[in-house]
């Protein structure tokens, strides 16, 4: 390709030809259009193509809409075939060359139109090619930007911000490369931002260089600072520079897109100094290797920009716009530099300016957000509760700046007071004013202000002396009184203001009292303020205040009313946060929630329909969705003493539950399959709908949910033990094939462990269940669960267990058969030794590495006690002579279980012996996070997890199992049956011993006499000991009973 | 006006109006419902460009819009901004009931802009008639920053049709006084729209013009 200028008169054949291809792309008749692009479509892959069109964009002379048409076909092609990282598109490299050599020089020469498209496939180019393919680009991004000419030089930066940036992510060991550019290149940039700061008259393409030169310097430093800019000079330079472009006034009398660019320009410098200030602070170690640049940044720069940064946000004070995002960043900088000694000094003399002059202000109820609240109430609410919202206002920004003040000692202590005396000066006035029955916008807005950050002091000032004591009353003289002012932003702000003191400890008490009383009740009456606004902010206010309540009947008489208004408000709007504040109300209600429990269903099936209709990027909506479901979840857990409400109430939720098994739900699976698990254990019998919601169950796991096999264990388990007969017998659908059908599947697939653990489990549940109705399955179930255990491959301990449970289950359900069907698959030998060795086998401490659970222990012992049962002649021959290694088996799981057992009698003993003060004394302490993760599960959760949650852990780290007994333990709480909640396992072991004893007296002698060691004839002793005791012990509570 | 190859019909002046915005927004329907062709309701997108005549009878005589209805999906993109050189003026088409189609808008008017500096450019806001709008009126706001027409239109029922043809022939005759004479023939509405509620919203709309503009820092979302 020759120089860009060339007379149009003497092109190549081959670009003439393309020129009249892409004339006739400007025609405005279709087909001839048509015609041209299949042309195009067939060069696309030639040689030549991709730098043709080039050269043909950069001819001048040449009609300017041809060169536009071939700088947009050029930049097409460009992005369809260049490629990406590490792969490369369809253009020939031949050409690809031509084009790398080329295109800088185009950005240079070409005009506005053409430059702009030529630019687009700088970036793609570089992200692709450098630098491997593309080494001459450094040395033609020196050039230009040394060149002293404007447009080569805005083009040498302009390729020099795509070539940061593409390192601007990159880990350490990537970015070598990025080094040795800052190293040919930065002199020289630092030099232009120099000159172009000199200039006196700056043009837009001179903001636009000095926003490139603030862009590439960020990508550069963004993950680490190169050594070269850790040299005191260019420090300096950088610094200085930046430092001049953040204070320097914007021109008054610069064109308005001049002055948006510079804006602009303040706002990537702004990002630049909180991320340097933000990255190396006193964090950074002498031994880090940016320690010297921290050193640098404390001592030069931290505090310097301190002080610009205050200087430009004065500017808000004298009326200077300053645009909202850069005030944000200015104030992120300043809550950065509050727990920082040396700039939090440099604060303090300006403290009560920047808080009383600047901050107060942003915080009060703007023009904006009166014209907001006048037009659109519900994009009011909806501002309000978005959290990306929240992440760019000035306003949260000025809140997150006194919230984190008051978590730094010196600052709290020495701002803190003047700042509730300003807050209170403001109560005080609005008062007096309001007294005077006077009506004063500017005072009103500045109770708002003053109101927004006493709320949010909430935490700090309950538990503040001199604070604590005086909030009450200036709830009460203050900020109750304005639930009920004229101005609605103010009623709202008041109420939710309230809201954030609710659980504040008033001198009648926590929840309770008077005061509680009254400050809750002025915001029920909210519910049904003319404004939905207040309406809003009055029910999420409302949930602190139920959350809290400890009097259940100060809420009780307004129950029908409050439920009543919440439903108008879910109608209205979808906000997840009403609906929190109803499960939260529903939660305290239990099943007094019953009357009402259809009428909530059923708006709530309504708001669910309403938000799956959103549109697909719609957060809100889903979220809103998943909250929907919780609620209703939450309903049903309440209402679960009551079970025909399920009767009433599974016609609501049927169709969501039925919908939601498809992929459509595969967000909300979990949340349906907790619906499902209500329906099919509290109902008092499965209905013919919920009967049919198992085969789509089965068919999701089949399909695309098997990492949700273990969630749709508590529903197939409430089936098969609540539906037993219809489970066993119904042939149209088969349920007992396709729960087959499922686990054969999940054994052969290739899954994770992880994901067959719940196929064991199932089996347990049917064997369980269907004592001596299912023998058919037996066969088919030890092959598959035997089978895989003996195999050496299987890893997981837990898995290991689950599958030697399955046979201990199936001796228990039929020994003899169950041994058959071992020896007829040659599985015998190696099921028991395996097993035996597992029960021996301990962790370093000395606890068992199998069998962990209680639940794992009894059955074991069961299982292995039912083989005592039979006669020695129906025993394979390795069980005979291994009768003495079964029953010291048994006796080491059984001795293990008491002991267990009893530990948590204990615990319990203790538990239940410490007294209510005590807990009333952690709640006063301001303990009272006792929500942690596990509160908001409905119960569902909590099934499964004490059925099924087998936390495989950590063997040397026993506590995350005596984490999981507590909650096995938990009496109070005990949700999952099981057939085998009837039998004791001591005592189903003595009795077996005893049978055999009699049956087999020589056998048994033999057995005993077999076993030389002290200590396990202690245990056996010790075992039948403790059975007997069981025995009178469960003989007395049956006699109690009866 | 003369564009080369273009068939001129005596007398009439003749505009070249591209119609960009995102795939399924209406751009097609829309140009359908002028007598030439009719609304389908089945969404096929179109591939490249389509080209329609739209004929305007005005105080000022007749006029043609050379409409091009280009593809809104990137797949079926053709030339893409090839289809915008020499374009007169423009109109740029989101759904309100697809805030996603909303959001391409800056991406569509910067790629516009790229290609023609300086022309009349209308923003539509396309399927009001429905139930489900996601944009309201007040969230509109690119309009402003850039100095386009906002109108909110429905394809469907042929609420305000001609207001962008009007605006922009106003425009490109630099009178602002331009009417039509005649009503252009449509298509039968396929739907009835709530004027009581649509005036609402016009009235809000009304209001928002006077107000000044929230920062949006848009370079961080356009390089």
């Amino acid at each position: 390709m020759a120089a860009p200028a060339q007379d149009p008169g003497q092109l190549p054949p081959q670009i003439a030809s393309l020129c009249q291809i892409l004339q006739s792309c400007l025609s405005p008749q279709q087909q001839v259009i048509k015609a041209a692009e299949e042309q195009l479509k067939l060069l696309e892959k030639t040689q030549g193509q991709a730098s043709n069109l080039l050269q043909i964009a950069v001819v001048d002379g040449m009609d300017m809409s041809i060169r536009q048409v071939a700088a947009i076909s050029f930049k097409n092609l460009v992005s369809r075939g260049w490629g990406k990282e590490g792969e490369d598109g369809f253009i020939p490299a031949g050409d690809k060359e031509v084009v790398k050599q080329n295109v800088l020089l185009a950005l240079v020469h070409s005009p506005p139109l053409v430059r702009v498209q030529v630019a687009e496939c700088i970036k793609s180019i570089i992200y692709c090619d450098y630098p491997d393919k593309w080494p001459s680009l450094l040395n033609e991004i020196y050039a230009n930007i040394s060149s002293q000419e404007p447009p080569k030089i805005n083009a040498g930066l302009y390729a020099l911000r795509m070539l940061t940036r593409k390192y601007e992510y990159k880990s350490e060991e990537d970015r070598a490369q990025l080094y040795g550019v800052v190293n040919s290149v930065f002199p020289v940039v630092i030099q232009i931002l120099q000159q172009l700061l000199r200039s006196d008259h700056k043009s837009l393409e001179c903001v636009e260089m000095l926003k490139l030169c603030c862009k590439i310097y960020w990508s550069t430093v963004y993950l680490s600072v190169p050594q070269l800019l850790m040299q005191e000079d260019h420090f300096h330079a950088w610094m200085g520079s930046l430092k001049v472009l953040l204070e320097c006034p914007v021109p008054a009398d610069a064109p308005a897109a001049c002055r948006e660019q510079w804006w602009k320009v303040k706002k990537w410098v702004l990002h630049i100094m909180n991320r340097l200030f933000n990255k190396y602070d006193k964090r950074v170690k002498p031994d880090d290797p940016m320690y010297p640049f921290a050193v640098l940044f404390d001592t030069h720069c931290a505090g310097q920009i301190l002080q610009s940064i205050l200087g430009l946000l004065a500017g808000l004070q004298q009326g200077q716009y300053i645009s909202p995002r850069c005030t944000n960043l200015a104030l992120q900088y300043l809550t950065h530099a509050l727990p920082n000694k040396k700039t939090y000094a440099l604060m303090k003399p300006h403290f009560q300016q920047l808080m009383f002059s600047i901050l107060f202000p942003l915080a009060c109820h703007s023009d904006e957000d009166a014209q907001l609240w006048e037009e659109d109430p519900h994009e009011y609410v909806r501002k309000g509760y978005d959290l990306l919202e929240d992440l760019y206002t000035t306003r949260s920004q000025v809140i997150h700046f006194f919230i984190d003040m008051t978590s730094c000692k010196t600052p709290c202590k020495e701002n803190l007071p003047p700042l509730v005396n300003h807050i209170g000066s403001v109560f005080v006035q609005f008062v007096g004013a309001a007294g005077k029955g006077e009506r004063n916008p500017a005072l009103e807005r500045q109770m708002d202000g003053a109101l927004l950050i006493f709320g949010s002091l909430a935490e700090k000032l309950k538990g503040t002396s001199p604070y604590k004591d005086q909030v009450e009353q200036i709830l009460h003289t203050y900020v109750a009184p304005v639930v009920n002012h004229p101005a609605g932003y103010l009623r709202a702000k008041a109420v939710w203001c309230l809201g954030m003191f609710a659980d504040f400890k008033f001198t009648q008490g926590r929840g309770k009292g008077q005061t509680f009383a009254v400050f809750m009740s002025s915001v029920v009456a909210r519910l049904q303020d003319p404004e939905l606004p207040v309406r809003v902010d009055a029910s999420v206010a409302l949930r602190c205040f139920v959350e809290s309540v400890k009097d259940l009947d100060l809420l009780r008489g307004v129950l029908p009313q409050l439920l009543n208004e919440f439903m108008k408000l879910i109608k209205e709007i979808e906000n997840d946060d009403l609906i929190h504040t109803l499960e939260a109300i529903v939660e305290k209600f239990g099943d007094e929630i019953a009357p009402y429990a259809s009428t909530i269903c059923q708006q709530l099936t309504t708001s669910f329909w309403k938000c799956m209709e959103g549109d697909d990027d719609d957060d809100m909506g889903a979220l809103a969705a998943l909250g929907v479901l919780r609620a209703l979840g939450t309903i049903l857990e309440s209402v679960s003493s009551i079970p025909e409400m399920y009767t009433e109430l599974e016609p609501l939720v049927f169709p969501i539950m039925y919908r939601m098994l498809s992929t459509e739900g595969q967000d909300v699976f979990e949340e349906i399959l907790e619906l499902i698990s209500y329906f099919t254990y509290y109902s008092p019998v499965i209905s013919d709908n919920m009967w049919r919601l198992w085969p789509m169950i089965v068919e999701a796991v089949h399909d695309w949910a098997v990492e949700y096999f273990e969630n749709i264990l508590i529903p197939l388990d409430n089936y098969i033990s609540r539906g037993t007969q219809r489970f066993l017998t119904c042939k149209q659908p088969d349920y007992l094939a396709s729960a087959y059908g499922l686990m054969q599947k999940v054994f052969t697939m290739d899954v994770m462990e992880e994901d067959m653990m719940p196929a064991p489990q199932l089996m347990e549940c049917i064997l369980l269940n269907c004592k001596g109705h299912v023998d058919q399955y037996l066969e088919p179930f030890l092959v598959l669960a035997a089978g895989k255990f003996v195999k050496p491959d299987v890893k997981k301990k837990v898995f290991l267990d689950l599958l030697v449970q399955v046979v201990a289950n199936a001796l228990y359900y039929n020994p003899a058969l169950t041994l058959q069907i071992l020896h007829k698959h040659s599985l015998t030998a190696g099921v028991f030794t395996k097993w035996f060795e597992m029960i021996w086998r301990t962790t370093k401490k000395g606890g068992c590495q199998h069998f962990k659970r209680e639940n794992d222990k009894k059955i074991c012992v069961i299982g292995l006690a039912t083989i005592l049962q039979l006669p020695a002649a129906q025993l394979p021959p390795e069980l005979v002579a291994g009768t003495g290694q079964l029953v010291a088996s048994a006796v080491k799981l059984a001795a293990d279980l008491r002991v267990l057992r009893q530990q948590k009698e204990q615990t319990l003993a203790e538990e239940s012996g410490s007294s209510s003060d005590e807990y009333e004394e952690v709640d006063e302490a301001g303990d009272d996070d006792d929500d942690d993760d596990e509160s908001w599960k409905p119960k569902a959760s909590k099934m499964r997890e004490q059925l099924f949650d087998l936390d495989d852990g950590d063997d040397e780290d026993e506590d995350d199992w005596e984490d999981f007994y507590d909650y096995w333990d938990d009496e109070g709480d005990q949700v999952v049956t099981s057939p085998l909640d009837a039998i004791d396992a001591h005592v189903y072991f003595s009795d077996s011993l005893g049978a055999m004893q009699a049956n087999e007296a020589e056998r048994f002698n033999a057995m005993l006499a077999g076993m030389q060691d002290a200590k396990q004839r202690q245990l056996l002793e010790e075992t039948m000991q403790y059975a007997n005791e069981r025995r009178q012990a469960l003989a007395q509570a049956a006699q109690r009973a009866s | 006006m003369a564009l080369p190859g273009m068939q001129r019909q005596e007398g009439v002046p003749e505009f070249k109006l591209v119609l960009i915005g995102d795939g399924g927004t209406g751009k097609t329907t829309f140009v359908k419902r002028h007598k030439s062709g009719e609304f389908e309701k089945a969404y096929e997108p179109t591939i490249g460009v389509e080209v329609h005549p739209l004929d305007f009878h005005t105080n000022y005589g007749a006029l043609r819009f050379y409409c091009w209805d280009t593809a809104g999906q990137e797949k079926f993109g053709g030339l893409r901004e090839g289809y915008y050189i020499h374009a007169n003026c423009a109109i740029i088409m989101f759904d309100v009931t697809s805030r996603l189609t909303y959001k391409s808008v800056p991406v569509w008017h910067r790629d516009l802009t790229r290609v023609c500096e300086n022309i009349p450019i209308v923003l539509c806001g396309n399927k009001v008639d429905s139930k489900n709008r996601q944009v309201k009126a007040k969230h509109v706001i690119f309009h402003r920053k850039k100095n386009l027409q906002y109108f909110e239109i429905s394809a469907r029922s042929n609420y305000q049709y001609e207001k962008p043809f009007v605006y922009l022939a106003r425009k490109l005759v630099g009178d602002n006084s331009l009417t039509l004479v005649k009503a252009p023939a449509l298509a039968p509405p396929d739907v009835v729209i709530d004027m009581e509620a649509q005036a609402k919203v016009e009235a809000e709309l009304q209001q928002a013009v006077n107000q000044p503009l929230p920062d949006q820092d848009d370079d961080e979302l356009l390089e």
